[in-house]
């Protein structure tokens, strides 16, 4: 653990720190949130700018956009969340199988994944969400089940890497089942490399739940996601430009924090990868 | 696996007084085929595509391969020319930054990079469009207006800086790793000029590696012109899509994640094999 804290970097540190101010808001959101994000709409304020009584100024319900901000933290982050999961989940396992089975099911697994990378991640969630049509649900199949494929590739290099390593074939020796030589052998010596990836790809389902919600085809209106606020937001860039402005930058010190965490993770963790 | 989805697509294209009248609805079904159970529709819509017939859209009446043809060009043109300067920023950006490691030039790059790969396209493409055309009135808000090049300014910027910033991390991991190499301290030690040493020996080595990753990302560059499309208002394939979606014009939409689909693997393909081209140490049997 010693090592650990000797080799922390300045990303690292930046990139948590990012990331724990937007964990808070989204912990603490309905302590800190000044006004209801749904309800206090209010059309006399409507396209308030920042200051006074809305710091960060209203939108054109008149919802007060700091409020709706703090809420749209809670969402980003779940979703990031659930969605790293399911993916974690199905390329570390797909990963695992075809890097220690290898063969066919190797071969099976690898054309999968090759397949799926042949269409782009946001063209393939589009094409999923135009056909179980759009709400949140329906967001964590889409992107839950698109982005696993980096997980697979970099679990089954890793799996087929440490495969080899003479702890395996000693462990293999003495008689461990294939179920103990994955779970105690080969998982734990990879799980850097899987961090990493996860924390990579929480920061980049955060930024694809927000681009199908600003297209208007994820989280549906009047939930405060940060993709429907600047979405909404687009027809009052002339007048009201903080009505995207603030979430952007929210969205930004989000998505900031986790590839910072990521890139310092992986200088820590990831013994291939050494900074240059 | 479009076809497996709930809401009667004949439905949402007919004119609602036409939706009281069963025998209208019943035409409009048989028209499109979505009288027939879905194997057959299926193996209907393999044939023509490999006819490269992609059918008729629900929306608009016209020909799928009509609405590609006449949504095509906007898309295209973005994408080229955010791919020629983004790539040419990118690379010497990166390039620069990896001669005078630990520069200011350097950290300023690495920042500019770091927050170009963390910023939502759409965002970046709303700041800039707020900045130059409502703050300065420099560059025209959205649109193709006359088709002059001026329209096309932001929404290429916009698709292309993700790009320079993935770009220029690159070059300089590259750069760096190549500038440890043997051959480049050979070099040195005869004596060759630094000029010579950082271009001919260097940049050569470095570019192999950066041509790869430029050109995956040129696919994803097609990809998000769906974004970036929506935020400048073009009309461009991505709009079509998105406007496809919302009235669940599938035959639309089929043709337009086609037409995506393929691009994406001949840009993908062609990679590979500029890639072996250029290193002579890659073979594929």
């Amino acid at each position: 653990m010693k090592g650990f804290f000797k080799k922390l970097n300045l990303q690292l540190i930046i990139g948590t720190i990012l990331v724990l101010i937007v964990a808070l808001a989204a912990i603490f959101a309905p302590y800190i949130a000044p006004f209801d994000p749904i309800k206090d709409a209010n059309l006399l304020f409507s396209l308030e700018a920042p200051g006074g009584e809305f710091i960060l100024g209203t939108d054109v319900q008149g919802r007060d956009i700091f409020s709706r901000i703090l809420f749209g933290a809670r969402l980003s982050l779940m979703i990031g969340i659930i969605t790293q999961s399911i993916n974690t989940l199905i390329g570390t396992t797909l990963g695992l199988i075809a890097g220690f089975a290898g063969g066919k099911i190797d071969a099976l697994i690898v054309n999968l994944t090759n397949m799926m990378l042949s269409i782009p991640a946001l063209i393939l969630a589009l094409a999923i969400i135009s056909a179980i049509g759009p709400n949140i649900i329906n967001i964590f199949i889409a992107l839950g089940f698109t982005m696993w494929t980096w997980t697979c590739r970099v679990t089954r290099a890793q799996t087929m890497a440490v495969k080899e390593k003479t702890y395996v074939e000693s462990a293999r020796a003495l008689g461990s089942s294939r179920i103990r030589i994955i779970f105690r052998h080969i998982l734990p010596n990879i799980l850097g490399p899987i961090v990493v990836i996860a924390t990579l790809g929480t920061a980049s389902a955060i930024l694809m739940e927000a681009s199908l919600s600003f297209l208007g085809v994820g989280v549906q209106p009047p939930n405060p996601s940060w993709g429907v606020m600047m979405s909404r937001g687009r027809e009052h860039l002339w007048t009201a430009p903080w009505y995207i402005i603030y979430p952007g930058i929210a969205l930004v010190i989000t998505v900031l924090g986790l590839n910072l965490m990521g890139d310092g993770l992986r200088d820590i963790l990831d013994p291939h990868y050494k900074t240059k | 696996m479009l076809n497996i989805l709930p809401g009667d697509a004949a439905l949402l294209a007919g004119d609602p007084r036409a939706a009281q009248n069963p025998e209208i609805m019943d035409a409009m079904r048989a028209r499109w085929g979505l009288d027939q159970p879905i194997h057959i529709r299926y193996a209907t819509y393999i044939t023509n595509l490999i006819r490269g017939d992609l059918g008729i859209s629900y929306r608009t009446g016209n020909t799928v391969n009509r609405l590609i043809v006449l949504n095509f060009p906007p898309t295209i043109r973005i994408v080229i020319l955010s791919f020629i300067f983004s790539t040419i920023l990118g690379i010497s950006l990166g390039f620069i930054a990896a001669v005078k490691h630990g520069s200011a030039a350097d950290i300023g790059s690495m920042i500019f990079s770091i927050f170009g790969i963390s910023a939502p396209r759409f965002w970046i493409g709303l700041m800039l469009m707020y900045y130059f055309a409502v703050n300065l009135r420099l560059l025209p808000a959205s649109g193709l207006g006359d088709g002059s090049i001026s329209y096309l300014i932001l929404p290429s910027v916009t698709l292309g800086i993700p790009l320079i910033a993935l770009l220029a991390r690159t070059t300089r991991a590259s750069v760096l790793d190549v500038m440890k190499e043997d051959y480049v301290r050979t070099a040195r030690s005869k004596g060759l000029s630094e000029r010579t040493v950082k271009f001919k020996h260097i940049f050569r080595n470095a570019l192999i590696s950066i041509i790869t990753i430029a050109g995956l990302q040129l696919g994803t560059l097609l990809a998000t012109t769906v974004i970036v499309e929506e935020v400048f208002s073009l009309p461009g394939l991505g709009r079509l899509i998105i406007r496809s979606i919302h009235r669940r014009d599938i035959p639309a939409v089929q043709g337009v994640i086609f037409v995506f689909a393929l691009g994406f693997i001949i840009i993908n393909l062609s990679v590979d094999l500029l890639y072996a081209y250029l290193d002579p140490q890659i073979k594929y049997d």
